[in-house]
């Protein structure tokens, strides 16, 4: 009981690491810009000849004139109670701004992971286990080919054909379900790619270990020792890589929804990165590093309850190695 | 159980004709050239050879396992009545398990890490119908109680990590019996256990199978084992069948030449052989001698502790061991003994928690740096496998002259002629010098990793279980090479083993470990004819014992 919470402590401790390193790192890089925020912000409004005391003022009012370690202790301070400050664009609460753009983008980032999974243990299970060689190789050489195609390129040849030209489904914004389906295959190629490759990977391997010799000599059918034995080894692996793959679904949620025209955390981060909002820039980096940091403790919390041995490994050796 | 085949002569099992292809990258392999194996009910039979001869592909052919490489069998395989060659995998799948058990070779990766040892007994009743979700679960825990699992209801709920690997074999013993099957096919069913626990397994195994009444066929390399536990043995070679006879008249009346090369080559029947040791030895006749060599390599108080609080591991405690010139100590004990460790610390492939090493009186504990790198020119390594301690990159030549590039020894032209001298220490052909290890015999790749030892001649050598991985005619060869080499050039060998009839051997002082500590040490002689621990006499019990 104790390793359970001692492992459980030092995986919340990680997280928790994540997140402050993520605000920190974020911090450093985007205060050291070379470019004045203010003096941008300030232009937009049309305004080419500035007056500095009323530039003084937005520094002021925002908190640029004071010394930047105490900058960085009053954002941090701030952002532990849950203030990530306000868009220097829209003068919004960024919590506020990134909360009205969160259940877009995790609708789509959740259908994505749907399709991802499903299409994934499809195309796994058939260059595992089909019955001719020929199907096996076919379905070898489609995660290659996913990984291949551009996503933007993807998001644009979907659009042509289930848009425009059969119709089926509309091609930009965010309103009903139809909406979601473009989008959402879009952004879930390459998260099934990696998916398949990992799945297929873990699937041939457990197939030749030893074990799997003694359950066929059991008596067990191929399908029973897949779905009851194969696919459990499989699991471990497989969560693992997606941990790593939700980061990498926010970064693809920029680019579908800049392609599909959403509204949703993508789009609001390339707005914010092209008007150098870094109030919205930072909170967005933060949001990922928790959406990291939640899904990895959650795949590390499962984890001893797929594979029992995690808890009396040592140190150090807990993952199991993802290819 | 030896008089049960002739109270009835019914066939369980015939193999007639049976044929089996590899493919390989390097083309086809012939497994089986045409095998006729026969099992009457009761009987318990032993398929004996050696490594490639075709007897584990024999086993494995009967209920359909062969490697997904293997092209379709050919012949006649009849189990019962049912021909069992080109039937399918369902119909197939019902016999396994349920007509024929399945008894595999190494318990510790045998079983589905993640499913509880439970749950695993109870899915061979239940796919084959024997018991529903309920009952299964009682079943199963009944189960391991029969196959002598202590507490098998708590253990019925464990992972398969949390037993040791005599326990795992005795559920997969127990699973493959749940279904009272007719036949049992063990594949060296002990062969990757502590010696200590063989002999129970066995004991187990072969009771087990006379209570249900099923017949055996025991797979082994074995001979002791076979003529201990069989009714009938059938020597292969080279995928035939050379010789079948009953375990006696096999022991003591051998037809065929290899039948007999084998025979010799057993060491565990090697009780009344003369010593190569003593027979081949010129030099320094043992006991005989009155001034004894001079320890040329020893430890005192020696410990390692692995870990801290708790969890901490006391692998070896308070070790002191001694290695005489020109002599051979060997080290004996059961897997966890803490033997492998204790090689490791002296090479300071480990650093010692406390004590001293010594060469030549010199304590060499502390030694770092420049000059730990000359004391491993004195003290050099071969360990138990070949394959996996030599480079698949380099070539013969490259990987035996490594050490001396690496000591920086000779000119390119002295190094070539010291590398073949080595190879001719070590009676290989110089053809081998552009071989890769992948392309050896285990035999020849063990006599490259000793070449590659003694390159830079050394004064000690440790022999971390050098011949275990190789077969047994093998295993004798290299073993002769090990005594000549000592008796030409005065080598001193820390000879580490589980194998008491390899010891028994090449050794001249044994010391047994268990535990972590030296339980009792003397002349070879003495600690076999009159062991005084209880645990070496443990150890010694568990030797196959075979009298005609």
């Amino acid at each position: 009981m104790t390793s359970v919470l001692a492992y459980s402590g030092r995986r919340l401790l990680a997280a928790a690491f994540v997140v402050w390193a993520a605000f920190t790192v974020s911090f450093v890089i985007l205060y050291a810009l070379p470019s004045d925020p203010v003096q941008m912000m300030l232009a937009r409004g049309g305004d080419a000849s500035l007056d500095e005391s009323a530039v003084q003022a937005v520094r002021h009012e925002y908190g640029f004139d004071r010394p930047v370690i105490v900058q960085y202790f009053a954002r941090l301070g701030a952002a532990v109670t849950g203030d990530l400050g306000t868009s220097m664009q829209t003068g919004r609460s960024v919590l506020v701004s990134i909360g009205d753009a969160l259940p877009q983008t995790l609708a789509l980032a959740g259908l994505a992971l749907a399709i991802a999974i499903v299409v994934a243990l499809l195309v796994s299970w058939a260059a595992t286990l089909a019955p001719f060689a020929v199907l096996r190789e076919l379905a070898l050489g489609l995660p290659p080919l996913g990984r291949a195609v551009p996503s933007f390129w993807l998001g644009l040849v979907l659009l042509q054909i289930f848009a425009f030209q059969l119709g089926w489904f509309p091609a930009t914004g965010n309103t009903g379900w139809r909406s979601l389906v473009l989008p959402a295959v879009n952004l879930s190629v390459p998260v099934a790619v990696v998916l398949a490759q990992v799945m297929i990977q873990s699937f041939r391997s457990t197939w030749t270990a030893p074990f799997v010799e003694v359950l066929r000599a059991k008596g067990l059918r191929q399908f029973r020792i897949q779905v009851r034995h194969i696919m459990r080894h499989s699991l471990a692996p497989t969560l693992t890589v997606l941990g790593v793959v939700t980061g990498a679904m926010l970064a693809g949620s920029i680019v579908t929804e800049t392609v599909f025209s959403r509204s949703g955390v993508g789009q609001l981060t390339q707005q914010a990165v092209t008007s150098q909002d870094l109030p919205v820039i930072q909170g967005v980096v933060v949001l990922s590093a928790v959406v990291f940091s939640v899904v990895n403790l959650a795949v590390d919390l499962v984890h001893p309850l797929i594979d029992p041995r995690v808890l009396s490994r040592p140190l150090g050796r807990r993952r199991p190695v993802a290819v | 159980m030896t008089s049960a085949h002739l109270k009835t002569s019914t066939e369980v099992l015939s193999v007639r004709g049976l044929a089996v292809d590899y493919q390989t990258r390097a083309g086809t392999t012939t497994a089986l050239r045409g095998v006729d194996l026969h099992v009457h009910r009761g009987e318990v039979v032993a398929l004996v050879g050696e490594s490639g001869s075709g007897k584990s592909t024999l086993g494995r052919a009967v209920i359909g396992l062969l490697a997904a490489n293997a092209a379709p069998a050919q012949g006649a395989v009849d189990f019962e009545g049912t021909a069992l060659l080109g039937l399918s995998e369902r119909k197939l799948s019902r016999i396994r398990g349920r007509r024929i058990g399945f008894v595999p070779q190494d318990p510790s990766v045998s079983l589905d890490p993640l499913k509880r040892v439970g749950e695993q007994v109870a899915e061979t009743l239940r796919v084959h119908g024997v018991a529903d979700r309920r009952q299964a679960r009682d079943q199963a825990v009944q189960v391991l109680e029969r196959a002598g699992v202590d507490r098998p209801g708590l253990r019925a709920g464990q992972y398969p990590h949390e037993l040791s690997g005599g326990m795992c074999q005795r559920v997969l013993i127990g699973m493959a019996l749940a279904c009272e099957p007719t036949l049992v096919i063990a594949d060296e069913p002990t062969s990757a256990l502590d010696v200590t626990v063989q002999r129970v397994i066995l004991d187990y195994l072969t009771e087990a199978v006379a209570q249900h009444e099923a017949s055996l066929l025991l797979v082994t390399h074995d001979l002791a084992v076979a003529a201990e536990r069989a009714d009938r043995i059938v020597v292969m070679q080279g995928g035939l069948v050379v010789e079948t006879g009953t375990s006696r008249q096999i022991l003591t009346d051998p037809r065929e030449p290899y039948t007999r090369r084998l025979l010799e080559a057993a060491p565990s029947l090697g009780r009344a052989r003369a010593r190569t040791r003593s027979v081949a030895s010129g030099t320094a006749a043992r006991g005989l001698v009155p001034a004894e060599p001079a320890v040329v390599l020893g430890t005192v108080g020696l410990s390692k502790t692995f870990g801290a609080g708790d969890h901490a591991v006391h692998a070896v405690t308070d070790v002191a061991i001694g290695v005489r010139r020109g002599q051979t100590r060997a080290v004996v004990g059961g897997s966890g003994s803490g033997k492998t460790t204790l090689g490791r610390l002296i090479l300071r492939l480990v650093e010692p928690t406390s004590g001293a090493i010594l060469v030549d009186g010199d304590d060499i504990s502390g030694v770092e740096g420049a000059e730990l790198r000359r004391l491993r020119r004195r003290i050099q390594l071969v360990y138990q496998n070949p394959f996996s301690s030599l480079s698949p990159f380099l070539d013969v030549e490259r990987m035996i002259e490594e050490p001396l590039r690496a000591f920086g020894i000779g000119s390119r032209r002295e190094r070539a002629q010291r590398v073949a001298e080595a190879l001719s220490r070590v009676a290989l052909p110089q053809q081998v010098l552009r071989r890769r290890a992948a392309e050896l015999s285990g035999g020849q790749q063990q006599r490259v990793a000793i070449a590659r030892a003694l390159i830079v001649d050394p004064e000690v050598i440790v022999l971390d279980e050098p011949t275990s991985a190789l077969d047994v005619s093998v295993q004798e060869q290299v073993l002769q090479l090990l005594t000549s080499l000592q008796d030409d050039s005065g080598l001193s060998y820390l000879f580490i083993s589980h194998d008491l009839a390899v010891v028994r051997q090449v050794a001249h002082d044994v010391s047994v470990m268990h535990l972590g500590r030296i339980v009792e040490e003397g002349p070879t002689d003495q600690i076999f004819d009159s062991p005084a621990h209880p645990y070496t006499r443990e150890l010694l019990d568990s030797l196959p014992r075979w009298e005609p």
